[in-house]
């Protein structure tokens, strides 16, 4: 059974468009007390300079003898959903025993890898070998806590700390800020869908793999999270800038709610949504492209890609 | 983790183990009957074995008489059978696996699309060392009233309830000729061809044996308990160690397994699975680490399901090894037993081991296997003493005692013998003298009965706990009332301890009983002969005389047969090359 001693990890970047950023995550990960084995970048078919500083990067790599680096460009932008998943196959293949994924302005801390780890192994002694993720307290770059990257507690989100590891807690869904996944997970429940291309793609995946046994977060494994404004999103901010990324959310967690979940959860999602809108005073061409990719949800139902096959 | 000082685990470190235990641990196992004990290091084996190198905590429960031991299956990681039923652990320890693996063995097992969590405990559930199968089925008896009616006809009127069940098993017979549809492994192609697969299954290989691997033989049986195939089984196990190989022996019924004890398991690994066993497609865990761990020549099978459905996993990867089995009689209860599963599983099968003649007929003639992959070796010699014997002289010339050998169950028809004990009282009362040595299923049955017909000073009950030995030498003649054998053990033994057989013409009994000794089956037929036969056997010692001699003959021709013994003597020194 791989623990933190044995086993291998291979840390996934997706980037597209946002080297300044990306430098910062490298040199983030560069700095681990505990550095993975590999180091996966996903070019998501960028269109700025990030194409060529990967090869300068990859080709002065101070720390290959250290870290294996495998730089994958898509052909084409596929999204943090298509990105993550073609980073996690990319993971499988080179027989990481654990892949850690995280966004291009996810800075994760020195001790963050080496936390996650010590946390998998406590973790698992507390809950047992099914733990199908450990993930960061993901903060904002000013230190306070990201408000759109709380993970989900579950009711008893309590019990591994009244065992005594004050640092863990027990959690369903989170996002892709920092998320250490051990490979038979990945062989089991398979890869996030790309087909959602972005939002919602770490919560159904999360949530998948979170049937039998919770994941776990782990609170001093830190990771900070540069997102501009540090504020949740809710439907009532839709707006023209923003309604692409609203209609990819609407269209995918309609579609989980309706086929991984009942009609019921559907209708009262679509109820939610509305609700929000109205509030929001969201203009009405915004919410009928908003309602549209709730319909869309109804044919929307991407089967799973499994990394011990080849991709369809 | 410190190592055992007290000396009955000393004694069991004997035993292979793959685990270690410190000394809180030995003290509690200290505490428990040797069959308890045998029982939990066989669970704790099995888990080390399939869980290399992890230290898990066991929780031992008692259960009642009417439960079965839970050593190996998916209720010792979710309690469900324990913990979750309520009960409190009788003691509780870690144990470390020692074992050292070749491959990767996964903590993550499925049933269906349901993951079973692991907790790192392991809950099992011991039975009290009086629980007999009795108790289990008294608890809870099939109450359908299709059984309830069964039961109340053969009860009722046995004889013209048998009428119908001649047509019932001549029907069976019927089937018993046809085709036998093939096993098809479940193998990782197959499990992904399906659309409603969960997830794609990935096949997991064995990794190479373990430098100085112990030659072992795996032993697979039914359970550690009485009947025919199991004597047969057990003396296997002590022919692979007078060939000097390591025993292991695997079941796969539910039983309380109170021959686990028994002198010949010493030295042997001893696994009683218990079923669902943690398993997944495109790999066996329990033998891939046992051929990891052994250097395993071959398999002897003896009507163990399991292990007829896991042999395509073993000659796919091992093709090596040979795989025998050895089957009784030809079945017709549940679409032909045993034997059909050797014909739908003979792709996998070397060599098939038949002790009668029949089976040898029924394989090769009706279902076309190979004769060179028959092999019809009789147990003689298994439980008498076929070379020196004599005849037994009438024990009363004014009462024929008569003995009925064997289980209260259905296959041995209890019901025919007492039907002819009616028969011979109303006949000639007081002149004959009946035993029915042995219990079973159909023990109330049997003694309701024998109630009914007012035949308690007539019909003597013995039960196991008596030798059998000393039924034969209070007996002038045994009556075989079988519906269905091979050649009944109890034939050969009678035969030795000097007195004639009268039996059903069912199996292969027409082997050593020649015409004069056969009765028709069906019961009416069967009484019928009965009370003629047994007439004539009491008014003519020296026809009484004359059928045992041409029976201790034909027993003598049948002996000169290269026996079960020495055929599988032979198997395992060419093994152990």
């Amino acid at each position: 059974m791989p623990s933190a001693n044995t086993a291998t990890v291979a840390a996934i970047v997706v980037t597209y468009n946002r080297l300044e950023k990306l430098k910062k995550v490298l040199a983030s990960l560069e700095a681990q007390t505990r550095l993975p084995e590999h180091l996966v970048i996903v070019n998501n078919a960028s269109t700025d300079d990030t194409a060529a500083y990967l090869t300068e990067y990859e080709h002065d790599f101070a720390l290959k003898d250290k870290v294996r680096i495998t730089i994958v460009t898509l052909p084409e932008n596929a999204g943090g959903a298509g990105g993550f998943s073609a980073g996690m196959r990319k993971g499988y293949e080179l027989g990481a025993d654990f892949v850690w994924i995280f966004d291009d302005d996810g800075y994760p801390q020195p001790t963050a890898l080496e936390k996650l780890l010590e946390g998998y192994d406590n973790a698992v002694d507390g809950l047992g070998t099914d733990v199908p993720y450990v993930c960061s307290m993901v903060k904002f770059i000013d230190g306070s806590i990201s408000e759109m990257n709380n993970p989900i507690p579950t009711w008893d989100w309590g019990r591994l700390q009244a065992k005594g590891y004050d640092n863990l807690v027990m959690v369903t869904a989170c996002s892709f800020v920092s998320v250490l996944i051990p490979r038979w997970v990945m062989e089991v429940f398979g890869l996030p869908y790309k087909e959602y291309f972005i939002w919602f793609d770490d919560a159904e995946y999360t949530r998948r793999i979170t049937q039998s046994c919770p994941g776990v977060e782990v609170t001093d494994s830190i990771v900070l999270h540069d997102m501009g404004v540090n504020q949740g999103v809710n439907y009532s901010m839709v707006n023209d800038k923003n309604v692409w990324k609203f209609s990819y959310g609407a269209r995918n967690e309609g579609s989980y709610h309706l086929h991984h979940q009942n009609v019921w959860q559907y209708l009262y999602f679509c109820l939610v949504v509305h609700n929000a809108m109205r509030r929001g005073n969201v203009a009405m061409p915004l919410r009928r492209k908003i309602y549209s990719q709730l319909v869309k949800a109804i044919s929307f139902n991407p089967k799973v890609d499994f990394p011990q096959q080849p991709e369809a | 983790m410190a190592s055992c000082t007290s000396p009955r685990v000393r004694t069991m470190k004997r035993m292979c183990r793959f685990f270690q235990l410190d000394q809180d641990a030995c003290e509690f196992l200290d505490s428990l009957s040797r069959r308890q004990r045998s029982l939990v290091v066989a669970a704790v084996n099995y888990h080390s074995l399939i869980q290399p190198g992890r230290t898990l905590h066991y929780r031992i429960y008692m259960g009642e008489k009417w439960q079965y031991p839970r050593l190996t299956d998916t209720s010792t990681l979710n309690g469900s059978c324990t913990e979750n039923d309520g009960r409190e652990p009788i003691g509780e320890f870690d144990a470390a696996s020692t074992v050292n693996a070749q491959s990767e063995f996964s903590p993550h097992y499925f049933a269906g699309d349901e993951q079973l969590l692991d907790h790192n405990i392991r809950y099992i559930l011991l039975t009290p060392d009086d629980a007999t199968d009795e108790d289990v089925w008294e608890h809870a008896p099939n109450a359908s009233r299709a059984v309830k009616l069964y039961n109340e006809l053969e009860y009722r009127w046995p004889v013209a309830f048998d009428r119908i069940r001649e047509v019932q098993r001549e029907e069976r017979e019927r089937k018993a000729r046809g085709e036998v549809r093939l096993y098809e492994p479940f193998t990782v192609e197959r499990a992904n061809a399906n659309e409603k697969n969960h997830h794609p299954w990935v096949e997991v290989k064995p990794g190479a044996r373990v430098a100085d691997a112990p030659k072992a033989v795996i032993v697979a049986m039914h359970w550690l308990q009485a009947g025919g195939a199991e004597r047969w089984g057990m003396e296997t196990i002590q022919l692979a160690k007078e060939a000097g190989f390591l025993p292991i022996v695997l079941t796969d019924s539910d039983g309380h397994q109170p021959w686990i004890t028994d002198p010949i398991c010493d030295g042997a690994l001893v696994i009683p699975l218990t079923q669902p066993l943690q398993y997944r497609v495109g790999d066996a865990p329990i033998l891939r680490a046992l051929f990891e761990q052994f250097d395993i020549r071959g398999i002897m099978i003896h009507h163990c399901q399991w292990m007829y459905d896991n042999a395509w996993w073993v000659k796919k990867y091992f093709p090596d090894v040979k795989i025998v089995d050895s089957l009784h009689i030809v079945e017709y209860m549940f679409r032909g037993g045993f034997p059909r599963e050797s014909l739908a599983h003979d792709e996998w099968i070397d060599l098939h081991h038949v002790i009668s003649p029949q089976l040898e007929h029924w394989m090769e003639d009706i279902h076309h296997i190979p004769a060179s992959k028959v092999i019809d070796a009789p147990l003689v010699g298994l439980t008498a003493d076929s070379e020196h014997v004599s005849y037994a002289e009438r024990r009363d010339p004014q009462v024929l005692n008569v003995a009925f050998v064997g289980r209260m169950s259905r296959q041995k028809r209890p019901d025919a013998f007492i039907l002819v004990a009616k028969a011979m009282e109303q006949a000639a009362p007081g002149k004959y003298h009946f035993i029915m040595h042995g219990s079973g299923d159909m023990d109330t049955f049997t003694d309701g009965l024998i109630k009914r017909y007012g035949l308690e000073g007539v019909i003597e009950r013995r039960p196991m706990s008596i030798p059998v030995s000393r039924t034969y030498a209070d007996a002038d003649v045994l009556l075989v009332s079988s519906v269905n054998e091979g050649i009944t053990l109890t034939t050969i033994e009678a035969i030795s301890a000097g007195i004639p057989v009268l039996s059903a013409n069912v199996g292969s009994q027409d082997t050593l009983v020649p015409p004069q000794g056969l009765l028709r089956r069906m019961t009416s037929s069967f009484i019928h002969d009965a009370k003629r036969s047994l007439t004539h056997l009491n008014d003519n010692e020296a026809d009484r005389r004359k059928l045992w001699e041409v029976e201790k003959n034909r027993l003598e021709t049948f002996s000169h047969k290269q026996t079960a013994n020495s055929l599988f003597r032979q198997l395992l020194n060419e093994w152990s090359k």
